[in-house]
């Protein structure tokens, strides 16, 4: 069932990445759901289900821009294992850990996405993370974080961690 | 038995991570061409579904009164044409006399945007063209009103085009007022910057902008943008000058590859389907003025 339920976020997430969000740009700058439901489904689901829901989200990406087939997937799965480690820490009804979650997801997700991309061209890199990175980090958490509180009320979840502490598998 | 059981019981998040990055980093070891091949085949069975329903949505609203109105400027462009096509034979007549070179301009073929990035970092249209109808790599690409971008990738039925709003895609422009050139590149959204025009040049708010036919990819002549605005830099050395481009790249549906460069005396311009549809056009501007 949690298999289907991504399977169909993704679409959605993507199909809206396509056709909605290019409209609600800032000067080009466009908040990223990819990430977003990487990160959600990784801290909702630990670090197995987030990087297999990372590879394949990134991997749908790549799909629509073969220029650079796997670096969305590489990038992607590594975020959802790192997202999937939170686990259990995020309080489902704290709006700024979110936010501050979702802005350090993007950076990070970016760094490594700009020093594949420019062959680690310094100054390319750093413009990319100044000039595109940073603004899409600072939209993408202020629109992702209503995200985690609609899937944390959605699952009775309200002021609660998302997800089971990681060691309570264990 | 045992280290299959390890890895992927107890170590199933770190074995499907290698695993991931294994797979990630072999598909960016590949070559452009299987790349796109893969790409070409896995996407048509993922996103094929979705974008035909979502194309055929907005088809329905759109084609109805997009038809309605491309009649009535193929009647009116018709008769500017005739009237052209006097203006043309007189002038290539003194050319011929002045010894000039024989002009070219670009032979298009009509190309319908199915895809479109969904990465953030790149913006890239899909073109349900491909090698089998003639195009190749390094192709400009037009829409109605200017440039669009170029061919980057082309697979057999597929091409994948860089528009303008791609970082470090470049295009050598002229100030169609003044003759002055400069390199035109994106900035942020809609707006683009035109380098390297000195602080001493003659560029104004409002300039038409067209590609200079420098540098070997863009023919020259194709309408790019308006200067909306012209300030000196902070070293006084060159001058700032943003662009506004004609085409709204955001939202294009409908592309032309510049195939090759033709000359008036081509005879494959226009189809008989062409020619049955401007005569068709003619004819009803011609009811239309008698009523």
């Amino acid at each position: 069932m949690a298999i289907v339920l991504s399977i169909v976020l993704s679409f959605i997430a993507l199909g809206l990445q396509a056709t909605v969000v290019p409209h609600i740009a800032i000067a080009g700058i466009r908040p990223d759901l990819a990430i977003v439901l990487t990160v959600l489904l990784g801290t909702a689901r630990g670090s197995t289900h987030g990087t297999v829901a990372g590879f394949c989200i990134g991997l749908a990406q790549d799909l629509t821009n073969p220029a650079f087939l796997g670096l969305n997937a590489l990038t992607k799965s590594l975020l959802g294992f790192a997202s999937g480690t939170l686990r259990g820490h995020l309080n489902a009804s704290n709006l700024p850990m979110h936010a501050a979650v979702l802005f350090l997801a993007v950076l990070a997700h970016d760094l490594v996405y700009w020093t594949i991309f420019t062959h680690l061209a310094l100054s390319d890199l750093f413009m990319g993370l100044l000039t595109r990175s940073l603004p899409t980090a600072l939209y993408t958490a202020l629109v992702g974080m209503w995200a985690f509180i609609a899937v944390g009320s959605l699952s009775g979840r309200g002021g609660r961690t998302i997800g089971r502490p990681s060691f309570a598998r264990r | 038995m045992h280290v299959f059981r390890t890895l992927f019981g107890r170590h199933r998040d770190r074995t499907l991570l290698a695993l991931a990055i294994a797979v990630s980093c072999a598909l960016l070891a590949l070559d452009d061409g299987t790349q796109a091949e893969i790409a070409r085949s896995l996407g048509a069975t993922l996103y094929a579904p979705l974008q035909s329903v979502v194309q055929s949505g907005e088809e329905l609203f759109v084609l109805r009164r997009e038809n309605r109105q491309l009649r009535r400027v193929v009647a009116t462009l018709n008769l500017e044409r005739m009237r052209l096509l006097q203006l043309r034979d007189e002038r290539e007549q003194m050319r011929r006399l002045a010894r000039f070179a024989t002009e070219r301009f670009p032979i298009l073929l009509p190309c319908e945007v199915v895809g479109r990035a969904t990465d953030t970092k790149q913006d890239m249209l899909q073109l349900a063209r491909g090698a089998e109808d003639s195009v190749r790599v390094d192709m400009p690409v037009t829409a109605y009103a200017g440039l669009v971008g170029r061919v980057r990738q082309v697979t057999h039925d597929r091409a994948l085009v860089e528009t303008l709003m791609s970082p470090g895609l470049a295009v050598s422009c002229r100030d169609q007022r003044s003759n002055v050139i400069g390199i035109l590149r994106w900035l942020r959204g809609n707006t683009f910057l035109l380098d390297h025009v000195d602080a001493v040049e003659d560029v104004l708010p409002g300039d038409p902008l067209v590609s200079s036919g420098l540098g070997g990819i863009y023919p020259r002549g194709i309408p790019v943008g308006v200067v909306t605005r012209v300030a000196n830099s902070l070293d006084g050395l060159f001058k700032q000058i943003e662009v506004r481009p004609y085409v709204e790249l955001g939202g294009v549906q409908d592309v032309f590859v510049v195939r090759r460069m033709g000359t008036w005396d081509d005879n494959d311009l226009y189809t008989a389907d062409d020619r049955a549809l401007l005569n068709g056009s003619l004819e009803v501007r011609a009811a239309a003025k008698a009523r």
